[in-house]
């Protein structure tokens, strides 16, 4: 028993206390973090951290952040740090890191570390993203563009072999060169958690994701393009990897917004979407793209397609055409179920992402609203007639409570023990007790005469 | 051969082709008398620009493009510097060069230097045109990753640009797609070989050590190369700074007068 669609909500955490996209060069990079006042930035993100705790009770398949640097769009930088608050404020629902730069980091074993960290600590409920972060974030982090394409598989395949393989193991890459790979966490998703992948629709991306079987992500796109990558997602499975994919491996970005009635829901929901493509996403060509992060082939060839397709910058769109080439989806309940219904149908829509929350410079009350109604008069229509999401069904990866684990698996496999003078190992849960140590020498093997 | 290589390029002309260590090298050559090896810097390839023919006029000028750049594909093991230097020796090899004067502009400066400090007895003379390499603290050479293509004009050439210099100003829809891609895959090729650091800081300790003759070449007004660069070349190098007129686009903007100073200092060298 599954449901026909997973709701997933996503917070980018941006800082809309900006001036307008039409002032400035780049919302990345440049714009100087003096607009950044910290007592505003506390009040906001305790809010927002709010909107994705309260998604949980609601009834949400997953709540998900991601790692962005040094811009006013989205502001987690560190997003498991986020992960572990929201593990601790929660208790079933899944928590998607969407996902670690890995490029972006010297050492792609702290992602694997961290990443098993928060499984164990979350009770498995953790999603890990792998990306190779924007492009604007290799003008800000030193990282090397050119390098990173390369740098982000091997990393990739680095951290699943240190999830997957038992350790130590010696990593000789051609970009990292790791003597003794021996992460402590392993993590508690056997074999690890899963893994998403975001992308425009590239082949390449597509290809690579749809190999490993993983879950492909289609970011903000149109409507036409989220349903060519996925077309051509179900063809590569088929074709080349001989397997049907499972709708959950069909993942997309898809900002909604659900009101009382489709005029409500298109006026309140103006203002922050136009704030989200025209300030929070300007971001020009020579931030997007540093030299080497693509091909002169390849952006060549996207420039000719873009051109050839009539796609503007997301800036340059205006509210009607972004609803209406399928970028958003604005309305009431019974619009919103039709158009995610013609996802399904016209390419197999699994996962909406985005799907009801927070966007823009949406103020704390109109995302509570709009999580509400989506919650009980969209998300109900997709859901198996329990209305639960499909991880409350599922069998939990651990024992939530100490009797259980006591029940299911009694105690660790080994006990921690000191080893006497005499030979014997005194189990150290017991070894104050002098009954049990009577007489124990514990002085140092060198030290015994 | 990709689109991206016959992109409109002012000036542009076919290279010659030599098969160096397996990579394919694209170089340019004309003119008779001392051989000047030529290394250009991340921008103003597929070309023989004024300067390239007004140096020709006084001396044998063979300008190579490194791996990644112009019209030389780039081989996978090419990912730094030091293989870039090899090519280049390799390139003499191939010619039949025993050694030659060596010049370059910007990073092709610093190309230059490093060519020299791992090839001394291959170099005749050191001509710098405002190169990159050195870290001059608090006076960074501009980043021209992140530059926006519409600046050129007065980042270059101080708001007096050469019409046609650099390929695919402003936006893919201002220059032409081809252009764009074709100065973003050579500014690829340059991040290749110094995003991870803009200067090298061993060069403080060996240009002193080269003993050859060199010269540096600044121009008098540079925004992207500030003036404390080649003044520091020039201390390093136990030599002084000569100044052209212009921006950083001074080898463009004055080509014959840039081309006299190397000549006449190849010449003065070559004459003893």
């Amino acid at each position: 028993m599954a449901n026909r669609l997973q709701f997933h909500v996503f917070h980018l955490m941006p800082y809309p206390f900006i001036p307008p996209g039409e002032d400035l060069e780049s919302t990345w990079v440049t714009l100087p973090n003096t607009y950044f006042e910290p007592q505003v930035a506390h009040r906001l993100y305790t809010d927002n951290l709010e909107q994705l705790i309260a998604c949980e009770r609601l009834g949400f398949d997953g709540i998900i952040v991601n790692e962005h640097h040094q811009n006013a769009f989205g502001t987690i930088n560190a997003p498991n740090v986020w992960a572990a608050y929201l593990a601790a404020r929660t208790s079933r629902i899944r928590i998607g890191v969407i996902g670690n730069a890995l490029p972006l980091h010297q050492n792609p074993l702290r992602v694997a570390e961290e990443i098993a960290m928060l499984d164990i600590v979350s009770g498995g409920r953790i999603i890990s993203g792998h990306v190779r972060g924007m492009g604007a974030e290799y003008h800000s982090s030193g990282m090397n563009p050119t390098t990173s394409k390369a740098r982000f598989w091997e990393a990739h395949d680095l951290i699943v072999k240190a999830w997957t393989e038992p350790g130590p193991f010696a990593w000789q890459g051609e970009h990292y060169d790791i003597e003794h790979v021996n992460p402590w966490p392993r993590p508690l998703q056997d074999p690890h958690p899963p893994v998403w992948m975001p992308g425009t629709g590239s082949t390449d991306t597509i290809d690579e994701v749809a190999k490993r079987r993983f879950s492909y992500m289609q970011t903000t796109t149109s409507n036409w393009v989220t349903k060519k990558s996925f077309a051509l997602f179900r063809e590569i499975c088929r074709d080349k990897y001989g397997y049907e994919p499972d709708p959950a491996q069909l993942g997309r970005v898809i900002p909604t917004y659900v009101a009382e009635t489709d005029e409500q829901a298109r006026r309140e929901f103006m203002p922050h979407v136009m704030w989200f493509f025209r300030t929070g996403l300007k971001i020009p060509m020579h931030h997007l793209m540093p030299p080497g992060y693509n091909t002169a082939d390849s952006i060549l060839r996207t420039i000719k397609g873009r051109q050839a397709a009539g796609v503007k910058d997301f800036w340059e769109m205006s509210y009607d055409e972004l609803i209406d080439q399928g970028y958003i989806v604005v309305g009431s309940p019974q619009t919103v179920i039709e158009k995610y219904e013609q996802m399904i149908e016209e390419y197999g829509l699994g996962m909406a992402i985005s799907a009801g929350g927070p966007l823009g410079s949406m103020p704390h009350w109109m995302v509570m609203k709009n999580l509400q109604i989506m919650a009980e008069e969209v998300v109900p229509h997709f859901r198996e007639p329990d209305g639960r999401p499909d991880h409350l069904r599922a069998a939990r990866p651990a024992p939530e409570t100490n009797a259980e684990m006591a029940a299911l698996h009694g105690a660790p496999k080994l006990p921690p023990v000191v080893r006497l003078a005499d030979g014997r190992d005194l189990p150290t849960p017991v070894g104050h007790i002098p009954e049990v140590a009577a007489g124990a020498d514990t002085s140092p093997p060198a030290r015994r005469p | 051969m990709s689109d991206v290589l016959d992109a409109g390029v002012h000036w542009h002309t076919e290279p010659d082709r030599i098969e160096v260590d397996g990579a394919d090298i694209a170089y340019r050559r004309d003119g008779s008398g001392e051989p000047v090896l030529f290394f250009h810097g991340h921008w103003l390839t597929r070309c023989w620009s004024p300067l390239h023919a007004a140096i020709a006029e006084r001396a044998d000028l063979i300008a190579p493009e490194a791996p990644g750049f112009g019209d030389t594909p780039c081989p996978p093991w090419v990912t730094g510097r030091d293989d870039v230097v090899l090519l280049y020796r390799g390139l003499l090899d191939a010619l039949g060069l025993d050694s030659v004067h060596v010049a370059g502009y910007g990073l092709g400066g610093w190309l230059a230097a490093d060519f020299a400090v791992f090839n001394p007895h291959r170099v005749r003379s050191l001509s710098l045109l405002a190169p990159y390499g050195l870290r001059v603290p608090g006076r960074p050479i501009a980043d021209v990753f992140i530059m926006n293509p519409a600046d050129y004009d007065d980042m270059y050439f101080n708001g007096d640009p050469v019409e046609g210099a650099v390929p695919g100003p402003g936006t893919p829809a201002q220059g032409g797609a081809e252009g764009f891609a074709a100065r973003y895959g050579d500014m690829g090729a340059a991040a290749r070989l110094i995003w991870d650091f803009r200067y090298d800081l061993k060069l403080e300790h060996r240009l002193p050590r080269l003993g050859l003759p060199a010269l540096v070449v600044a121009g008098e007004d540079d925004r992207i190369v500030p003036a404390e660069h080649p003044a520091r070349w020039g201390e390093l190098l136990g030599t002084g700074v000569q100044n052209v007129p212009g921006g950083h686009a001074f080898p463009i903007q004055r080509p014959d007068e840039t081309a006299a100073l190397i000549t006449t200092f190849v010449s003065g060298v070559s004459h003893g």
